[in-house]
């Protein structure tokens, strides 16, 4: 909304200059957001919270201002009018809907002239961004900007029967407002009608038909109430918004409307001659009367910290116009211009804001809360951070919205949950899975010529719900993608592209660092990797799975080179970590150590060879690693050559040979029997 | 002749014991065992001798070459270490790296930001990012057809469901499930139905804190603040607390900071006012406690959120939000 500095001066007295004005306006929590110097005169573009209706016209402005300097803001006062003819048998106002429309009220006058308004008015209505029309209509408009009441003028003649008729619309029912477009109401919009047809949309935009014109003789004021709800709805329907509207929806004064409308009928007198009819037809059947509010000043004190007498608080009140009916505890009857203030918090929030925020002393010291429980999910979400960037990875924060064709190249998940009212069609379905984010970054930096790109992402997902809640699933992923070499150039020597088991040894070292063992590897099938994969999983629950990504997955990401992708389930890893460790008594004995290189099939997986040799090897066998995979002439096609490299060793004593021996022979034993296993010369 | 031998034996251990490079060894080397050195010399000589008096002295000649030889081995053995050793080592090649990740700075200010809190004694508290109207407007006492739910565009999954617009549902949810005392961060992804540019994001980060408990007052709210606010911006910073209007907190405030790029005097960052808004605040409103069940004479508490993106780009100096959704490495990598 815009101010004219010199207008406010209209209304109250002050010696601020613009600058600090503004300063003083934004510290009331009327955010003036610029100054602008327009010919001898400053506008201010404040910009308003939705709950202070009352501060959209310069007299409410100005009683701000009022509060602030301890005054009281003066309003103009009205010259009697309309001491010729009665306006009564010339119109009738008959209120249908008489609960969005409590009041409504208007007055008429003959025989004006209609023309351009006189150019200070011109001037003062451009300055706060309003276009001048004619006398008439800028009149209206004029003392809506003065006090907050918006005014319609009827051309009076075009009102046919001289009747206003106050309804909702029927279904289906087609209106051209002011601005020449056609409007498709429903049943809950209400209309200002004359005897056949409607004239307005109520507190909303009027309509082309009754619009004062150039051949207006006698022109019919309307000053109403209308439902803020009711208007609010209406303006969002129809996604129209007006001056009149945008204070309509936040709640005019229903006690202001007769004082704006004889502003208005003597301006308009003014400015475009004629004369004012007498009388004023006002059907107001319910009037709205002010509410009263109980104050305890201790409750002020308590609540802001502050160290507020009765009597300071009383003042700040009476000077926003609000009344003190009792001032030992406090009534308060608040002005009907207020509608946000109903209970006694809305008071001290006045008294607050008045007196001034930075007046509250800060309080540093505050009770501590001695007990919270330990937050392993916070734990884990760092932990997971650091080991993972320490591994190499660049964690990456990617959109939760996307798209249904991304979101199907991947995944074979359930469905997305989907937007209702989307920005467009790359972003209405939540993400059911972390991957199609990894991609694209792997794609957006592939084409600025990055070759090393290693990501991770730590973040929800949306699964929609499978009970009767009306709430999705939101599970946390944690997922990463790698290309390029496994270690960067150097002039060492050459690295190789990353491979498959740069990628499991790098997950197991992630498990190493998070405590989690107990977990295995398994084949799995999944669409977005192809034959290169693995699952993970303990006895119960999968964990997640890695592997290659499919070329024609990396294609429609456009993707150059190999795409190594693992994802991991969050929350299905955090339930089974293991926090809290015992000690396992470091070995005081030397190690035997004793490679054994087998020849197997190639069929023979690695894990099931270790697997029986851990088995065979008992209670003294420390640990087992693979140390050379040979294929090649000294041993026959479709065989391979394992050597492991083992480690005995006992907790009670050093060991003797005969025994690593003996278990030796019977691994091999059971390699031979169990894989056919040939000892390796 | 046996005397000789043993000469030539000490003579040999003196020189073994401190030659000064390879050509000296070497030259020892040829001087002994060489076709025309001493050794060689005396098998001539021995050859001279009749038959039967070459035995004793040839024994000895022979166990002398056998000597020299493996002195002279070993002590080249021992000199070729030292040489390698000696090796030029170009200490100025660049040093042998790995492949080194860092964490995104979102989440470094937002854990920066979570610390602070926490030392204070928040816990941290989190809740689902789909959610229903009553937990995003309704509990927080944002009234129904009024201009204040058109403040947030939101994006709807269905009636009565949509992507939260703040974390304060999540307050609706802590309360629910507690009784007070009540003190807690809630960080969190909220969505806000705007196109996107430089200035605004489809999603931005949150954190919002939470404090309920007997004799909380604004005071207390403006000393949290600022103590934070020092803590995360520097001892210097100032700040200024104006009126505002929350549906949930009453009073509201809207919290600036002194400009951190100009320290107050104006720039374009902070529109010339020397001011940051960063924070919105206030009393938790006594119909928000009545929605829980808290009884608001008992008890009082405020509120207040942040979002992570914004802070994130006044002190990283970032002016385009959309590159930390971009994830550009060259752009990580500085963080
Ligand atoms: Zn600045």
């Amino acid at each position: 909304m815009r101010v004219s500095f010199n207008w406010l001066k209209q209304y109250v007295r002050f010696e601020f200059a613009p600058q600090d004005l503004a300063h003083r306006l934004t510290m009331l929590g009327l955010e003036v957001t610029g100054v602008q110097a327009v010919g001898d005169d400053f506008v201010f573009e404040i910009d308003l919270t939705p709950n202070r209706p009352d501060a959209m016209s310069h007299l409410g402005i100005s009683r701000e201002i009022g509060a602030l300097t301890g005054q009281r803001v003066k309003r103009p006062e009205i010259i009697p009018v309309g001491m010729s003819g009665e306006t009564a048998p010339l119109i009738t106002i008959h209120i249908e809907d008489e609960e969005d429309c409590p009041r409504y009220a208007a007055r008429l006058i003959k025989g004006v002239t209609i023309g351009p308004s006189p150019q200070w008015m011109q001037d003062r209505l451009l300055a706060v961004g309003m276009r001048p029309i004619n006398n008439a209509v800028d009149a209206t408009n004029y003392v809506m900007l003065e006090t907050g009441q918006p005014l319609h003028p009827f051309d009076y003649n075009r009102i046919a029967g001289s009747k206003i008729v106050v309804r909702r619309a029927h279904p289906g029912e087609v209106f051209v407002t002011l601005d020449g477009q056609a409007r498709n109401l429903d049943s809950e919009t209400l209309l200002i009608c004359d005897n056949q047809k409607p004239i307005a949309i109520a507190g909303v935009m009027g309509g082309l038909d009754s619009e004062v014109s150039a051949e207006t003789k006698d022109v019919l004021i309307e000053s109403a109430f209308f439902n803020p709800k009711n208007i609010h709805r209406t303006s969002k329907n129809l996604a129209l918004s007006t001056e009149a509207s945008q204070r309509f929806e936040r709640g005019t004064d229903p006690n202001g409307v007769i004082y704006a409308l004889n502003r208005a009928a003597e301006l308009m007198e003014e400015l475009a001659g004629g004369e004012v009819v007498q009388g004023t037809i006002d059907k107001y059947p319910k009037r709205i009367e002010p509410i009263r509010v109980n104050l305890r000043a201790a409750r002020v004190n308590q609540l802001l910290g502050s160290y507020l007498s009765e009597g300071e608080i009383g003042e700040i009140l009476q000077n926003l116009e609000f009344k003190i009916e009792k001032s030992n505890n406090l009534v308060v009857e608040i002005p009907t211009f207020r509608p946000d203030i109903l209970r006694e918090v809305d008071l001290i929030e006045e008294v607050a804001r008045i007196y001034g925020y930075d007046r509250i002393e800060s309080e540093r010291t505050s009770q501590i809360v001695l007990f919270h429980k330990p937050d392993h999910r916070e734990r884990l979400s760092w932990l997971v951070r650091e080991v993972l960037t320490g591994l190499g990875l660049f964690e990456v924060v990617t959109n939760s919205l996307t798209d249904e064709e991304a979101r199907g190249m991947v995944s074979d998940f359930s469905p997305a949950v989907t937007i209702k009212n989307p920005q467009s069609r790359l972003m209405s379905h939540l993400r059911t899975s972390l991957v199609p984010g990894l991609l694209r970054v792997i794609a957006r930096n592939q084409h600025r010529q990055q070759e090393d790109i290693r990501i991770f992402e730590l973040g929800r997902v949306f699964h929609p719900s499978e009970n009767s809640s009306p709430l999705p699933q939101e599970p946390t992923h944690l997922s990463g993608a790698l290309t390029g070499l496994s270690s960067p150039r150097s002039w060492v020597g050459k690295s190789g592209i990353i491979s498959f088991f740069h990628l499991k040894g790098l997950l197991e070292e992630f498990f190493f660092k998070i405590l989690l063992d107990n977990y295995h590897f398994f084949s799995y099938d999944i669409s977005e990797l192809d034959d290169r994969a693995l699952g993970i999983k303990t006895d119960s629950r999968l964990l997640g799975y890695f592997g290659h990504v499919q070329r024609r997955v990396l294609d429609r990401f456009d993707i150059e080179g190999d795409v190594l992708l693992f994802n991991l389930y969050f929350d299905e890893i955090l339930g089974l970590i293991k926090w809290d460790r015992v000690y396992r008594p470091v070995p005081q004995y030397p190690f035997v150590p004793r490679d054994l290189s087998l020849v197997v099939a190639e069929k023979v997986s690695a894990e099931d060879l270790t697997g029986l040799i851990k088995e065979k090897g008992g209670a003294y066998l420390r640990s087992v690693q693979i140390v050379d995979l040979y294929r090649g002439e000294q041993i026959p096609r479709n065989k391979k050559g394992l050597t492991f490299s083992l480690k005995f060793q006992s907790q009670d004593g050093t060991l003797d040979d005969q025994v690593v021996n003996q278990i030796i022979e019977d691994i091999l034993t059971d390699c031979r029997t169990s894989f056919n296993a040939q000892l390796r010369e | 002749m046996e005397k000789k031998i043993q000469n030539f034996k000490d003579s040999f251990n003196k020189e073994i014991v401190d030659f000064s490079s390879w050509n000296t060894l070497e030259g020892i080397r040829i001087r002994y065992l060489g076709r025309k050195g001493r050794i060689a010399d005396l098998f001539k000589q021995l050859s001279a001798l009749p038959p039967e008096k070459r035995r004793a002295p040839g024994k000895s000649l022979n166990e002398l070459k056998d000597y020299i030889q493996s002195r002279i081995s070993q002590e080249s053995n021992r000199f070729a270490v030292k040489k390698e050793k000696k090796l030029p080592l170009d200490t100025s090649l660049s040093g042998i790296r790995q492949h080194t990740g860092k964490i995104h700075p979102l989440t470094k200010i937002e854990d920066e930001i979570k610390d602070i809190f926490k030392r204070m004694g928040f816990a941290v508290a989190t809740g689902p990012e789909v959610e229903t109207e009553y937990y995003n407007f309704d509990a927080l006492n944002f009234p129904k057809d009024h201009p204040a739910r058109d403040m947030q565009d939101t994006y709807y999954i269905s009636d009565g469901v949509l992507l939260r617009t703040h974390t304060s549902p999540v307050q609706i949810r802590v309360m629910e499930s507690q009784s007070p005392p009540v003190r807690v961060i809630i960080p969190g992804r909220v969505y806000r139905n705007e196109a996107i540019s430089a200035r605004s994001y489809c999603l931005f980060h949150q954190v919002e804190g939470l404090y309920v408990d007997k004799g909380v007052t604004f005071g207390n709210l403006k000393g949290t603040l600022e103590a934070f606010a020092q803590a995360l911006f520097g001892e210097g910073v100032r700040l200024r607390f104006r009126p505002s209007y929350f549906p949930f907190t009453e009073p509201s405030a809207e919290v600036d900071i002194s400009c951190i790029l100009c320290q107050g005097r104006g720039c374009r960052v902070c529109k010339r006012t020397g001011w940051l808004e960063i924070l919105g605040a206030g009393m938790v409103d006594p119909a928000v406690f009545l929605a829980v069940g808290y009884d608001p004479e008992a008890i009082s508490g405020f509120a207040f959120g942040l979002g992570v993106d914004r802070i994130a780009m006044l002190k990283l100096g970032i002016d385009d939000i959309r590159l930390f959704f971009g994830n550009d490495l060259r752009f990580l990598e500085q963080f």
